[in-house]
């Protein structure tokens, strides 16, 4: 076996040792776990797709802090990932990132966590070191870091370190299903009302997608004096993730999107995330912003005419109204 | 006796045509005279004999009769109950399903409502023909 190939299998052998080593975390019993911080490393070799090639996690309650670390040789083609030690194995030059998670607060799709990252390039001076207050949403990736390969023995050309935040499910109520109807109301000036309906069941902590039947308008109907007859089409969409506490409350982020048009022009899209909290089988209703957005339509002469969505829809209310209610125990999916 | 005259006495006590020789010539005879008083005592009891059915025979009946016409007509009422309790059932389940259905098809009256903050939300329209 030529030298190269030890040092390759050596690599490999002390890569899957520190894959999954601990990080380090000073363990606090009287408060569990709530959020999982996430750092991944990313390599985009010469040729091919990006793939994740190692990963490390840190256990964190409310206020505990907690640190991993990632090494790479200078051509990314060793590395190591964990707590102390387990990057000693990589030889100079290298790049070592030293990542310190402090856990502010853990709502639901709201992670705060204060992210100290210490970067160390070999021959490169000092380390440098940012410090970043960040809200993360559940499962949401932010860049932390990019390095690019200083050779290319290996054919890796980049690496990119991302965190994300994962929560920790309570044992007593991480397998709990919850029963989501989604309706989308929407009432013109009159009173009149128009429904869309939903149901999801998904599990605690699990978001899921829906997608409402569209609305149909006629510019006929919503300003006759336009002069224009076309159909606009209003298309309501998003996902919702819920966590039913122990207190029986639960926790909501509901994320919505909405787009407008007619033929085949688009306004784009609009959107937004609403947190909160609500009982179970309470309806809640979340009022969407007045519309907005124009597009060009041709009228019945053919002269182009600009329509003008927010002044077609000024009496339109459109909102989602949301009932969630936890099955029983033991309910099959 | 003459059997004649016997005869005739009893169709005149049956008020029947007679021959008023033959019953002159009869009631000259003691004993024709005897038979045609006989007949008319007869006739006396008969016409004097008023069989009909007792008071008690007529209350029973009465009474018999009255309870067979109350059974009918009760009978009658609770027919008329069960029907109108049927009809009720039905409306009142074609209701209650109209009212489901009804209510199905339209969203629970919020208890709270919220509002996107216009820092939750983003906005990327576009302007665009067709």
């Amino acid at each position: 076996m030529s030298i190269n190939r030890w040092i390759a299998v050596l690599s490999f052998l002390a890569l899957l040792a520190t894959a999954t080593a601990s990080p380090s975390v000073q363990p606090d019993p009287a408060q569990p776990a709530v959020t999982q911080m996430v750092l991944r490393v990313l390599v985009t070799p010469d040729t091919g797709p990006t793939r994740e090639v190692a990963s490390s996690n840190v256990a964190l309650a409310i206020g505990q802090s907690g640190s991993t670390m990632f090494a790479t040789s200078a051509d990314l083609c060793g590395r190591g990932i964990g707590g102390a030690g387990a990057t000693d194995h990589i030889g100079s030059p290298r790049h070592v990132w030293t990542v310190r998670f402090t856990l502010n607060a853990a709502e639901i799709d709201r992670i705060a966590v204060d992210v100290d990252v210490e970067r160390q390039d070999d021959g490169l001076g000092g380390a440098r070191r940012t410090l970043r207050q960040l809200i993360l949403t559940e499962g949401a990736p932010h860049i932390l870091d990019f390095v690019e390969s200083s050779g290319r023995t290996c054919g890796q050309a980049s690496a990119v370190l991302e965190v994300s935040a994962v929560a920790i499910e309570s044992p007593a109520l991480s397998r709990r299903l919850l029963n989501y109807d989604l309706w989308l109301t929407q009432r013109d000036g009159t009173g009149r009302e128009w429904t869309r309906r939903e149901a999801r069941t998904a599990e605690q902590g699990e978001r899921v997608d829906f997608r409402f039947q569209p609305l149909m308008w006629s510019t006929t109907m919503l300003m006759p004096s336009l002069g224009i007859d076309l159909t606009i089409d209003e298309r309501v969409s998003g996902s919702i993730r819920g966590r039913l506490r122990a207190d029986g409350q639960l926790e909501l982020s509901l994320a919505t999107s909405r787009r407008l048009g007619h033929g085949n022009g688009w306004t784009g899209s609009e959107g937004g995330t609403k947190v909160f909290t609500a009982r179970a089988g309470e309806a809640v209703s979340v009022e969407l912003p007045r519309m907005g957005g124009r597009s060009l339509a041709l009228s019945a002469a053919g002269t182009p005419a600009l329509l003008d969505y927010q002044e077609l829809f000024k009496s339109h209310t459109t909102a989602v109204v949301l009932v969630v209610s936890p099955l029983p125990d033991g309910t099959n999916r | 006796m003459n059997a004649l005259w016997a005869e005739e006495l009893s169709r005149l006590v049956d008020a029947e045509p007679v021959d008023p020789e033959v019953v002159a010539d009869a009631l000259e005879s003691p004993e024709t005279r005897l038979l045609f008083v006989g007949f008319l005592r007869l006739r006396a009891a008969v016409r004097e004999d008023r069989y009909g059915p007792s008071v008690a025979f007529h209350d029973r009946m009465g009474r018999t009769l009255q309870a067979a016409e109350r059974q009918s007509t009760d009978r009658r009422v609770v027919l008329r109950l069960v029907a109108a309790l049927i009809v009720t059932a039905l409306l009142t389940g074609l209701g209650v399903e109209s009212w489901r259905r009804w209510r199905d098809d339209r969203p629970p009256r919020p208890n709270r409502v919220l509002r996107f903050d216009a820092s939750e939300w983003t906005s990327n329209t576009t302007r665009s023909g067709s």
